[in-house]
C-alpha cells in the first residue's frame, strides 16, 4: 500500500494507514466464541441511557453489486446475514453532519474511544501532509429492543442529523420515536435524512 | 478582409483569456469541492483541508489571474510567457489530479479502504482535472491566434 511520489510541490509519500479490509467476503472476524467483552460503548433505548458491550470487531457483508473491495457499503442491505437465533435487530447510527454536538450527547465523541472503530484515518496519501491524524466522525446509538440482553449480531443504518437543535431534540428524548416523527415533519431531507440502510454488523449485547 | 481579420483575432484572444479565467476558476472551486467522502457521502473532505488541495486552490487563482494579460497583452514576450506558463500550470494541475484520483481510489475502493466508514470518491478532483485541461487548452488556442496577432 506503500507508494512513493514523485518530489514536487504537490507530493505525497505517505502510507495509507487505515486498518485494511479482508479479502473475503467479510472483512473482519465473526462474534468471539469465549465470551469476552472488547469494550463498551453507550447507547439510547426508549428515553434510557443503556451501555453495548462489543464481543466481536465489526463485519461486512459484500452485496454482489459492490465493487468496493471495502465490503461496506452504505445503502445497500446486505446479501448474506451473520449467523443469528433471532431476527437482526437494527442499531440507528445517529450522525451529526455540518456542526460539533455537545460531548456529552456523543456516543463515540471520538472514533478512538469506540471500540471496534479506529481512532483516525491517514488520508495524507490524497490531501497531503497535515492529514495524517483526520479524526473520524462522531456519532451516536439508538436501539428499539435489547434482544433480551443477550449478544447478537446488529446491523447499521445511518441516520444524518443536520442541525443542532434536531440534534439536541433527539438527545433529550433518546429514542427512536422522536427520530421518527422528525423524518415524517421533514420529507426534504433538510434537518434529518432518512434512514440509510448499510451492510456493516457489530456485534454485541445490551446492559 | 482586414476588418475581418481584426475582429477575427481579438475573438480568439479572448477566448483564451475566457478559457484561462474558466479553467483557473474551476481549479480553485475543484479544491474546494468535496474530494472524497465518510458514510458514502455523509461527511465530505474538502480537498483545501490538506497541503494539496492549498496548493491546487493557489495554482487556480494563478490561472484566473492569467487572463488578464492573456486578454490585453501585446504579441509579445509578455502574453508569450503567461501563454505558456498558464499552459504549463495546466498540465501539472492535469497530471497532479490524475494522481491524486489514483490516491482516492485506493483509498475508497482498495483494501486501505476502511469498511466502517465507507469512503467514497467525490467530485472536487474531476473539477480539478477540467480545470487543468481547460488551461492546458488555453495554450492552444492562443497559438491558433499567434504571437503576431
Amino acid at each position: 500500500m506503500h507508494r512513493r511520489l514523485f518530489t514536487g510541490p504537490l507530493l505525497v509519500a505517505v502510507a495509507c494507514g487505515l486498518a485494511a479490509c479482508g479479502s473475503d467476503n467479510t472483512n473482519a472476524v465473526g462474534p468471539v466464541s469465549n465470551g469476552g467483552i472488547l469494550g463498551s460503548t453507550p447507547g439510547w433505548f426508549d428515553g434510557d441511557v443503556v451501555t453495548f458491550d462489543y464481543t466481536a470487531q465489526f463485519e461486512c457483508k459484500n452485496p454482489p453489486s459492490a465493487g468496493s473491495l471495502s465490503h461496506c457499503e452504505l445503502g445497500d442491505t446486505a446479501q448474506s446475514m451473520p449467523h443469528a437465533n433471532t431476527a437482526i435487530p437494527v442499531l440507528y447510527v445517529m450522525t451529526p453532519l455540518g456542526f460539533m454536538p455537545p460531548d456529552s450527547t456523543l456516543h463515540c465523541p471520538t472514533a478512538g474511544n469506540c471500540v471496534t472503530h479506529p481512532s483516525d484515518v491517514d488520508v495524507s496519501r490524497v490531501f497531503g501532509p497535515g492529514t495524517e491524524r483526520n479524526p473520524l466522525p462522531p456519532h451516536s446509538h439508538i436501539i428499539i429492543d435489547p434482544m433480551n440482553h443477550m449478544t447478537t449480531p446488529w446491523v447499521l443504518e445511518v441516520i444524518g442529523v443536520k442541525d443542532l437543535a434536531t440534534w439536541n431534540d433527539i438527545a433529550a428524548t433518546e429514542n427512536l420515536a422522536e427520530v421518527r416523527r422528525l423524518q415524517l415533519a421533514d420529507p426534504g431531507e433538510q434537518h434529518i435524512t432518512g434512514d440509510i440502510e448499510t451492510n456493516i454488523f457489530l456485534f454485541f449485547k445490551v446492559r | 478582409m482586414i476588418k475581418l481579420g481584426l475582429r477575427t483575432r481579438p475573438s480568439a484572444r479572448a477566448i483564451a483569456s475566457l478559457l484561462a479565467l474558466v479553467g483557473g476558476g474551476a481549479i480553485v472551486v475543484g479544491a474546494c469541492l468535496p474530494w472524497m467522502s465518510y458514510f458514502a457521502g455523509l461527511i465530505p473532505l474538502r480537498g483545501i483541508i490538506g497541503l494539496n488541495g492549498r496548493l491546487l486552490c493557489a495554482a487556480g487563482v494563478l490561472g484566473v489571474a492569467a487572463a488578464g494579460p492573456l486578454a490585453r497583452a501585446r504579441p509579445g514576450r509578455v502574453r508569450h510567457v503567461t501563454r505558456a506558463g498558464a499552459a504549463a500550470l495546466g498540465i501539472a494541475v492535469s497530471a497532479a489530479a490524475v494522481w491524486l484520483l489514483i490516491g482516492v481510489r485506493e483509498l475508497t475502493e482498495g483494501r486501505a479502504a476502511h469498511s466502517m466508514l465507507a469512503p467514497k470518491p467525490g467530485i472536487g478532483l474531476v473539477v480539478v482535472f477540467i480545470g487543468g485541461l481547460l488551461l492546458a487548452i488555453e495554450a492552444l488556442v492562443g497559438r491558433a491566434v499567434g504571437e503576431s496577432a
